[in-house]
């Protein structure tokens, strides 16, 4: 595997172009730097306590509730509706108009008057129209399965099916989570700045954490009502099990891309810290037997992860084999994390993220400070003074990975990203089957780098680019992001995203493991179920169990 | 109404996507946009709306050729072109909410912006993320 020296000499960082392809970014795992972990350690670093400060619920779980907390000095309330539904209208896609539960992360405390106002327009989701008050909006649908078996199980005195929460992970799932200003809610910078909030999706990753606290009340809410002094509170093992789903489809994809700079600061901080491990020496006792510990319980997490696709089924397969058959580590020589990530590089791809991830996570003072450098930082300024010759030399270093495509070829361009009229729905058309290709979304970077070699061919080396793009304004986006990938090698993801054999998926577990997603459930190449926050601290344990909870795994059965 | 600063942005890079405008030129006046009408400014939307593509291109060469040559932003007439100086090179400005944006110069940024959108066809939901699926397991 090639590699590059970045940011510091002394660190040799995995090549962009190994980090930077959709196998790899689609074989992702969450790290310890994910946003669910950075936000579950800023709660536990602010002595964060959560009160539920409203619960109007009816027998069927159907109401209001909402929960406050002080964070950073400054205190947030999710507000939470709970409806019924019909069966038939219960839909993940974006282009569903109801949902079992909507939420609001709301800036302070939510007078009456604000629920009233926020309960005309939630439950709509994009349809309403929100205020500066409201930082997160989100829905939700329930897991039918589950949720109406623990409410039954709890009704009736008893714990639930281990083996079912396991298998689905969440009561509820959520279907979107808006935040920077859409629909009116209030822009980033509102908060970006406050302690606890200022690193990448925190805002968002705090809304999810709490829905599940809701999900957790309101199953155990419904469980009194059917069974009375019968009923018995869920086991916290089980409980702390119990994550929150997620759908998640094709919208993700456009964010990754339209986000350059963001994108490779998430990458470089992850790509640095495993290049920090690598470089470790030795390793105490202590931290041999925590590695050990946790690569049992990867292990064990792995051996409880099953899907219905065939190509993860397949893929899980293959790991679990690698796993089993892996010789047991000797930590206890030099430089022993370089030589466990050596020994994965002759693995599937899963295996070599899932031992990268494994690495790091027993290294958090040394590597969590990180996190600080993952938020979006303004895009940089443009310069059109560059000349051709100075743009061309860039793409030289930066974008040779555009040159291996054939873009002549039916296939290399098969596919166009657009939106759907219908709920302004992201989605992947057939160029040659189908309507819209003029309207096609500019996620194409290959070929755009392609046209603008070949544009930059007709113009002389000192010509500055405000001249050409004066004639070609078709370059301009491809110009920008150019420029902006001289110093950001982790910018781009180094594959043809509109080529027949490329999987949308691939982006969105890159995405999903950043946020701190496991059980990646694909559904197709285009969507795919997750679960956040399994085995996280719940509300009131914050201080006592502290921020280990990387890949959990099965609580034991208690009694049925 | 007040809007925040992103969906101006963002609706103003749709609405001269939809217009014609190429996205790059597009992302950078609908920034300008959200600038203009930060606080109770100024109707971003329309003061960008008001200028055809062509116009938008030359504004951009003439105010990239002017800061190329080392000249202060006096050069430049005050409004757009300063604000779009003050974009290119990634000034901070004061942000708040947009409240003097029209009714009309919204609608209008939002009928621009259906022209990006693929209408509906069973073909198209059926290539959807989701399709076909329960969802109530």
């Amino acid at each position: 595997m090639s590699s590059i020296s970045f940011s510091d000499g002394r660190l040799q960082l995995r090549s962009p172009d190994t980090v930077m392809r959709l196998e790899r970014l689609g074989s992702a795992f969450p790290t310890r730097l994910s946003f669910g972990r950075s936000m579950v350690r800023n709660l536990i670093a602010d002595g964060v306590e959560v009160r539920r400060t409203r619960w109007t619920m009816n027998d069927q779980g159907f109401g209001r509730a909402t929960y406050t907390l002080d964070l950073g000095g400054h205190t947030y309330s999710l507000i939470a509706f709970s409806n019924a539904l019909n069966d038939a209208d219960r839909s993940d896609r974006v282009i569903a108009e109801a949902w079992d539960a909507s939420f609001a992360l709301f800036d302070g405390i939510p007078e009456d008057s604000d629920l009233d106002r926020l309960e005309t327009n939630l439950p709509k989701q994009e349809a309403g129209r929100y205020s500066e008050k409201e930082l997160v909006i989100s829905r939700s649908n329930k897991s039918v399965r589950l949720f109406s078996h623990v409410a039954s199980a709890l009704a009736q005195g008893k714990q639930p099916d281990v083996d079912m929460v396991d298998s689905i992970g969440y009561l509820m799932r959520t279907t979107a989570v808006y935040g920077n200003g859409k629909f009116g809610i209030a822009d980033r910078f509102v908060f970006s700045g406050r302690p606890g909030l200022s690193g990448p999706f925190a805002a968002e990753m705090l809304t999810v954490w709490l829905i599940r606290h809701f999900t957790h009340d309101l199953v155990e809410h419904v469980a009194r009502a059917l069974g009375g002094e019968r009923a018995v509170p869920l086991d916290s093992a089980i409980k702390r099990h119990l994550g929150i789903g997620n759908s998640t489809g094709l919208g993700m994809a456009p964010f990754l891309i339209h986000h350059p700079e963001l994108i490779h600061n998430w990458l470089s901080a992850r790509e640095t810290a495993i290049a920090k491990v690598r470089a470790i020496e030795s390793l105490s006792d202590t931290q041999q037997s925590r590695l050990l510990e946790l690569l049992e319980r990867a292990k064990t997490h792995v051996s409880q992860w099953f899907v219905p696709d065939e190509i993860q089924t397949a893929r899980l397969d293959v790991l679990r084999d690698e796993l089993a058959d892996m010789p047991a580590p000797d930590l206890s020589v030099d430089y022993p994390l370089q030589r466990l990530i050596d020994w994965s590089l002759s693995q599937s791809v899963e295996c070599q993220e899932l031992i990268a991830a494994l690495c790091l996570e027993p290294f958090g003072e040394m590597i969590d400070a990180l996190t600080e450098a993952m938020a979006f930082n303004a895009p940089k300024a443009f310069d059109a003074s560059q000349t051709v010759s100075q743009t061309r030399t860039i793409i030289g270093q930066h974008y040779q990975w555009c040159e291996t495509f054939d873009l002549e070829q039916h296939e290399s361009q098969q596919k166009f990203w657009y939106v759907s009229e219908a709920k302004l729905e992201p989605r992947l058309g057939d160029r040659y089957a189908e309507d819209g290709a003029d309207k096609e979304q500019p996620l194409d970077i290959a070929r755009q780098v392609q046209g603008m070699v070949s544009t930059l061919t007709d113009y002389a080396d000192d010509t500055p680019l405000a001249d050409v793009l004066a004639q070609h304004p078709e370059h301009r986006n491809i110009a920008k992001r150019i420029q902006a990938a001289a110093d950001r090698p982790f910018a781009e993801v180094r594959d043809n995203l509109i080529d027949q054999s490329m999987r949308p998926i691939d982006l969105l577990r890159c995405k999903l493991a950043f946020f701190g997603a496991v059980k990646f459930d694909p559904k197709s190449d285009l969507w795919t179920r997750i679960t956040l926050f399994q085995g996280a601290p719940l509300a009131g344990e914050l201080q006592t169990l502290g921020d280990d909870w990387w890949l959990a795994t099965k609580p034991a059965q208690t009694a049925l | 109404m007040n809007y925040s600063l992103n969906e101006v942005h963002m609706t103003l890079r749709k609405a001269l996507c939809g217009r014609g405008l190429a996205f790059g030129a597009a992302d950078d006046f609908g920034a300008v946009g959200a600038r203009l009408s930060s606080g109770a400014a100024c109707d971003g939307i329309a003061a960008v709306l008001a200028f055809d593509n062509s116009a938008l291109i030359a504004l951009l060469h003439r105010v990239e050729t002017t800061m190329a040559g080392g000249s202060s932003h006096t050069a430049l007439a005050a409004g757009i072109e300063q604000t779009l100086a003050a974009q290119l090179q990634g000034h901070p400005f004061p942000r708040d909410r947009a409240c003097a944006i029209s009714a009309e110069s919204w609608q209008q940024a939002l009928v621009l912006s259906h022209l990006t959108y693929v209408p509906e066809t069973e073909a198209s939901r059926l290539g959807g993320a989701g399709a076909g699926t329960n969802d109530n397991d």
